[in-house]
């Protein structure tokens, strides 16, 4: 049989190569003369767990790690377009400062991943705000400086920053300054933040943390949007006192009208129900085919009126996945129950509503209002999953009993009651 | 579910017929594909945008043997409904033949610009080198090692900190 594998085209042995662990793809160097340097001119380093020595001191680990990555990139020879550090055994190294420099100065690169240990957070060099051509920006545990005449990334698609240490107006600037953004991810800064979103590209976009504000003044294209919003307990306080009028529902989510899908967890309904109910929303979300939300309060009339509106904003959805939260106050009381006749549109349909998922259901007033609401207006639904809470201490066969009554607009409709 | 008629002519109803594209190989055989698979081939899509009046696409550079197969693997990812699974299962065993086989569809797909064929077959020759010696890589895919002793102890000693 003939060597077939030695002579293929560098662009195929690059595909290979690439799709092994990077000290595999440096030990084919022995294979032969020809492979001497083949390894040395792919252009994608991927320096992840797999390349870690075995060994229990940490110390030890991260010492071969970084000779091993230095050499590495001492030794090769062409451009580089994607460069990944993704290890928990680097902590706060000087060496990363070398590397990035070392990819600034031919600016090649177009995609950097820096997921860092947890322990000590790098500061970045500001010479990776010299990587012109970057598309890719996906960075973990570090500390984020940009320079004052920084004027962004005029390449970058797409921008992940979990756990970095930077200043808001820095993120807003970086943001703003990156005109092809279309991916966003924003997750666990150090502080609580308020953050105001100007990206006139941004498509998807995924926030998780401690955000007291999230205004999104510039986002008119944006076709996905994902929020896991947490709130210390005093900022919760102070948002229950504050007696402001202006809608935060409102203010949210009508500049956002091509969304597609919409998720939330946590405090995200409760935050959208801060404020006056605006009434009818004068737009509808047309495009809105999945709106997943955890944790909505159904005692809590501001935020199941807050589901009220957006639902009966959006006539096209497909996928409903909603749960409640942790019942924290009171009952309503009961003049409050008739919300769903009063305030939906009278003959709403769901004309394409499938799937509908509640968890966590306790029985209560307003959840069984909002299945009979469904149930009654979906005329295409296939399937209704409820799942009772693990705290559902009440007499389950009522909840049945009353479910069972409610028209079905739809003769396909399954409902499936899981147990645990 | 869509309300808006198919784009283009090569979704078919029942009633139209499909718009078939001719290849001819290298030793002279002619193989017909559907458009919506020779699409999954970004040189045919760009050969058909140019259409020649329905000659055969003439592509020196694969055989009948291979051709065939290559019609068949991009059929196959044009069919609809088909779910992952079972089109990870087709592939695994599309792929379930001999090394000189694997090489000749690398360098089809390569040619015919094909990503999730060159995808697949790259993976499979990355597999065959993982977690191997150097020696068993020789082996495997009969590489003749030329270098002289000093030769191998001064690459050894270049990229000695992999070898660790």
């Amino acid at each position: 049989m003939d060597d077939l594998i030695s002579d293929l085209p560098q662009s195929i042995l690059e595909s290979i190569l690439t799709r092994l662990p990077i000290r595999d793809a440096v030990k084919t160097s022995i294979l032969s003369r020809k492979w001497r340097y083949k390894w040395a001119s792919i252009t994608e380093l991927v320096f992840d767990d797999e390349c870690v020595t075995s060994s229990h001191d940490g110390n030890v680990v991260e010492q071969s790690l970084v000779k091993f990555i230095t050499r590495a990139l001492f030794l090769h020879h062409g451009p580089i377009h994607k460069f990944q550090v993704s290890t928990c055994y680097l902590q706060s190294c000087p060496d990363i400062d070398q590397w990035i420099l070392f990819l600034s100065r031919d600016s090649d690169v177009r995609e950097l991943i820096l997921k860092l240990g947890e322990d000590e957070w790098v500061r970045l060099p500001s010479c990776l705000f010299n990587c012109k051509k970057l598309t890719h920006l996906d960075l973990s545990c570090c500390e984020l400086d940009p320079p004052p005449r920084f004027k962004g990334f005029s390449c970058l698609r797409s921008l992940s920053l979990h756990r970095v240490l930077v200043a808001a107006d820095a993120i807003e600037n970086l943001i703003w300054s990156c005109p092809l953004l279309e991916n966003l991810a924003l997750s666990y800064f150090d502080d609580s933040l308020a953050i105001t979103i100007r990206a006139p590209n941004l498509k998807y976009l995924y926030m998780e943390g401690d955000f007291t504000d999230i205004f999104l003044e510039n986002t008119p294209l944006l076709l996905s949007l994902s929020v896991v919003m947490y709130m210390a307990d005093d900022v919760a306080e102070h948002f229950e006192l504050e007696q402001s009028s202006n809608c935060n529902f409102v203010k949210f989510l009508t500049r956002v009208p091509r969304l597609v899908s919409l998720a939330g967890r946590a405090y995200f309904a409760k935050y959208l129900s801060i404020g006056d109910d605006p009434g009818p929303l004068p737009i509808t979300f047309d495009h809105l085919k999945i709106i997943e939300l955890f944790e909505v309060s159904f005692e809590d009339m501001k935020e199941v009126l807050v589901l009220l509106r957006l639902i009966t904003s959006s006539p096209n959805l497909e996928e409903f996945s909603i749960s409640a939260g942790e019942s924290t106050s009171p009952a309503e009381a009961p003049d409050s129950l008739d919300i769903w006749e009063r305030e939906c549109p009278a003959d709403w349909t769901f004309k394409q509503l499938k799937v509908v998922k509640m968890t966590d259901v306790n029985g209560i007033p307003h959840e069984m209002d909002l299945v009979k609401f469904l149930l009654g207006s979906s005329p295409v639904l296939k399937t209704m999953t409820i799942s009772p809470s693990t705290y559902f201490k009440h007499d389950r066969m009522v909840m049945l009993i009353e479910l069972l009554r409610f028209r079905r607009a739809s003769s396909e409709a399954e409902i499936i009651f899981l147990q645990e | 579910m869509s309300s808006s008629p198919p784009p283009s002519s090569a979704a078919a109803s029942p009633s139209c017929p499909k718009k078939m594209i001719a290849l001819r190989s290298s030793d002279g055989e002619t193989f017909e594909i559907e458009e919506a698979a020779a699409l999954q081939s970004k040189t045919l899509e760009n050969m058909i945008d140019e259409d020649c009046a329905g000659t055969p696409i003439p592509l020196p550079n694969v055989t009948g043997k291979i051709l065939a197969k290559v019609v068949e693997f991009c059929s196959k990812h044009a069919e609809p409904g088909v779910d992952d699974e079972s089109l990870r299962a087709w592939d695994a065993e599309f792929v379930n033949v001999e090394q000189a086989t694997v090489f000749d569809y690398i360098l089809a797909a390569n040619f015919l610009e094909i990503p999730t064929l060159l995808n697949l077959t790259c993976n499979v020759v990355a597999d065959m080198i993982r977690g191997k010696t150097p020696d068993e890589i020789r082996k495997f895919f009969n590489i003749k090692s030329i270098f002289s002793p000093e030769e191998e102890e001064e690459v050894r000693r270049e990229n000695h900190w992999a070898f660790e």
